[in-house]
C-alpha cells in the first residue's frame, strides 16, 4: 500500500475510529487507542487482489475482530477435537483468525443475517459459548437448561447457519460460471 | 453434500463440545467421522460455520451490551506499563509516519507539546524484513522481521519496551541517561554498547557483541560482556552466563539463523516472520523438541528435510501453501 494514501486514511480516520469503538465497546480494557493502533498495523499489512472500496469499513471490521478476540476465551472443548482429528490422522480443524474472518467478510454476513434470525435462547447460549467460553454444564447451572436442551438448541442453531452459508456458498458458485457475468467482469 | 450429514455433523458438534461426550460417545463420533469422506467434509462445514459466528454482527452486539453493563476491571501489569509509556497520547498532537512502500516498518509518533520534561513515544514495526532505525540520541536499532519496539526518550533515561521479535542495538553513550529494554521477562540496561535481544515465547536471549550489559528478572540480576549470553525463561529464570561464538550475534542481520539447542518453536517463529510461507505443527508437542542447526532463509527447504533425519518431522504443503510438520 502506498503510504501517502495510508498516510492520508491514518490521518483522517484515527480519531472517529477511536470513538467509534469507545462508543461500541467502552473505554476497555482493551484501550480503544490500542485497538486502534493494531487495527491500522493489521490493515497495513493486508493483502488482496480486489480494490479496497471502502477502508474505513474494513478497518473498523478489522478493530471490533480485534476486540471480540481481545475478550473471547479459548475454546477449551475445541482441545478434544484437535485431539480426535489427530489421533485419526486427519488435517486439523481450520481456525478462523481475525484476518480470514476479514478476508471472508461476505461469509460473515451471511453468518450475521442466520444469527440475527436465530431466537433468543439459542443467540444467548451461542453468544455465551463462543464468546464467553462457557462450558455447558456452567451454562446449565447458571440459566438453568439441561444439558442435553442446550446440546440440542445449539445443534440446531448450528444447523441453521451452516445451512445458510451452504446455500450462498452454492448460489455463488453457479453465478460465478455463467459466462456471460464473467464476460461484465472483464 | 447432503443435508443428512450436515444434520449429524451438527449433532456431533454439540455432543463433543458439551465437554460431557461418554467414551462410548467418542468412539461413535471418529467411527462416523472416518466411515466417509463426505462426514468429515460435513464436519468441517459446521465447524467452520460455527467459528465464524464469534465474528458476526450480533455477537458483537452482545459483547458490547456486555461490556457496558460490567464494571472495569484492574489493569494487568504489562498494560499498565504499556500504558504508561502511552500516557504521552491523550494532551497531545499526533502524526504518522510510514517509509518507503516497498518497506512495512510503520511507525506511529505521539509527540508532546515539545517541553522537555515529557517524553515522547514512537512504535516501530518491521515488515517482513529487517530494518534500522535511527534515534534521536545516535543510537541504532536494527528490527528483525515482525519485531514491534516502542521507544519513549525523556531528561533521565530512555525507555524502550521490546514487545515481539528481536532487536540489535548499538547505543550511544550517555552517561546521564541510562538506556533501559523491557521486554515480558527482563529488563536490560546499559550506557552504551552493542547486544541484540531475542523475544521468544518462552524465553528471552540477550547476545552482547561489545561493552558491558545488566539484565534484572524479578530479583535476580548478572552482568555479562563482550560475546556472552544469558537466557530469561518465561519464569523469569537467569540462566548461566554463556560463551558465544562470534558470528552468533545477530546473524538474523545478515538473513541467517543460528539455533543452538533451542525449541523447534522458536525455529517456526523464525520462518513465519522471515520467509514468504506460513508454518504450523500438526503435532504440538513438536514445539518442545530442541534443534541444533545453522542456515540462510533461503535453505529453508534443506533445514525441513533435515529435520525428516534428525526427528522423524516430516513436512507437507495444503493446497492453501500452508506448510505443516507432522511427527
Amino acid at each position: 500500500m502506498e503510504p501517502s494514501i495510508f498516510n492520508n486514511i491514518y490521518q483522517s480516520y484515527w480519531a472517529e475510529l477511536c470513538d467509534k469503538i469507545r462508543y461500541k465497546f467502552g473505554s476497555g480494557p482493551p484501550d480503544p487507542e490500542d485497538i486502534a493502533q493494531q487495527a491500522f498495523i493489521r490493515f497495513s499489512e493486508y493483502k488482496t487482489d480486489k480494490p479496497i472500496q471502502n477502508p474505513k469499513a474494513l478497518i473498523y471490521t478489522i478493530a471490533r475482530n480485534l476486540v471480540i478476540d481481545a475478550h473471547r476465551s479459548m475454546q477449551r472443548q475445541n482441545n478434544m477435537l484437535e485431539d480426535i482429528f489427530n489421533e485419526l490422522e486427519l488435517a486439523p480443524l481450520e481456525q478462523i483468525s481475525t484476518e480470514q474472518a476479514v478476508l471472508e467478510q461476505e461469509k460473515v454476513d451471511v453468518v450475521s443475517r442466520a444469527v440475527s434470525g436465530l431466537n433468543a435462547k439459542q443467540q444467548k447460549l451461542l453468544f455465551e459459548t463462543r464468546i464467553e467460553g462457557k462450558t455447558y454444564q456452567m451454562l446449565s447451572d447458571s440459566l438453568g437448561y439441561s444439558v442435553a436442551d442446550i446440546c440440542r438448541t445449539l445443534e440446531k442453531a448450528n444447523l441453521v447457519i451452516t445451512q445458510a452459508l451452504m446455500e450462498w456458498e452454492s448460489q455463488s458458485s453457479s453465478v460465478e460460471i455463467k459466462p456471460e457475468l464473467s464476460r461484465k467482469t472483464l | 453434500m447432503s443435508s443428512a450429514n450436515i444434520e449429524q455433523a451438527s449433532y456431533w458438534l454439540s455432543i463433543i463440545q458439551s465437554g460431557q461426550a461418554s467414551e462410548q460417545q467418542k468412539t461413535e463420533f471418529k467411527q462416523w467421522l472416518v466411515a466417509d469422506k463426505q462426514h468429515e467434509q460435513a464436519f468441517r462445514q459446521v465447524y467452520q460455520a460455527q467459528s465464524l459466528t464469534s465474528y458476526s454482527e450480533p455477537m458483537a452486539d452482545k459483547l458490547a451490551d456486555n461490556l457496558k453493563s460490567k464494571p472495569v476491571p484492574e489493569q494487568s501489569n504489562t498494560k499498565q506499563a504499556v500504558a504508561a509509556a502511552k500516557t504521552v497520547k491523550s494532551n497531545v498532537w499526533r502524526y504518522f509516519s510510514a517509509v518507503a512502500a516497498s518497506v512495512l516498518l510503520v511507525i506511529f509518533f505521539w509527540q508532546t507539546q515539545l517541553t522537555p520534561a515529557q517524553p515522547q513515544t514512537m512504535v516501530y514495526q518491521a515488515g517482513k524484513q529487517t530494518e534500522t532505525v535511527h534515534l534521536a540520541d545516535g543510537t541504532v536499532i536494527t528490527l528483525g522481521a515482525g519485531t514491534q519496539l516502542s521507544v519513549s526518550f525523556s531528561k533521565n533515561s530512555r525507555d524502550l519496551i521490546l514487545s515481539s521479535g528481536e532487536a540489535y542495538f548499538k547505543v550511544a553513550h550517555d552517561s546521564l541517561r541510562p538506556f533501559n529494554i523491557q521486554n515480558q521477562n527482563a529488563l536490560v540496561s546499559v550506557l552504551g554498547t552493542e547486544f541484540e535481544i531475542q523475544n521468544h515465547d518462552k524465553a528471552t536471549l540477550v547476545n552482547v557483541q561489545s561493552g558491558r550489559v545488566a539484565v534484572t528478572a524479578q530479583n535476580q540480576r548478572v552482568e555479562i560482556t563482550q560475546q556472552q549470553q544469558v537466557v530469561v525463561d518465561s519464569q523469569k529464570q537467569l540462566s548461566p552466563v554463556i560463551q558465544l561464538e562470534q558470528q552468533q550475534i545477530a546473524a538474523w542481520r545478515m538473513q541467517r539463523f543460528d539455533f543452538v539447542n533451542r525449541p523447534i518453536g522458536e525455529l517456526i517463529d523464525v520462518l513465519n516472520r522471515y520467509s514468504d510461507s506460513q508454518y504450523k505443527l500438526a503435532t504440538p508437542a513438536i514445539a518442545q523438541q530442541k534443534i541444533t542447526t545453522s542456515f540462510a532463509i533461503s535453505q529453508v527447504e534443506q533445514v525441513l528435510n533435515g529435520l525428516a533425519i534428525t526427528h522423524s518431522i516430516q513436512w507437507r504443503k495444503d493446497s492453501q501453501g500452508i506448510i505443516w510438520l507432522t511427527m
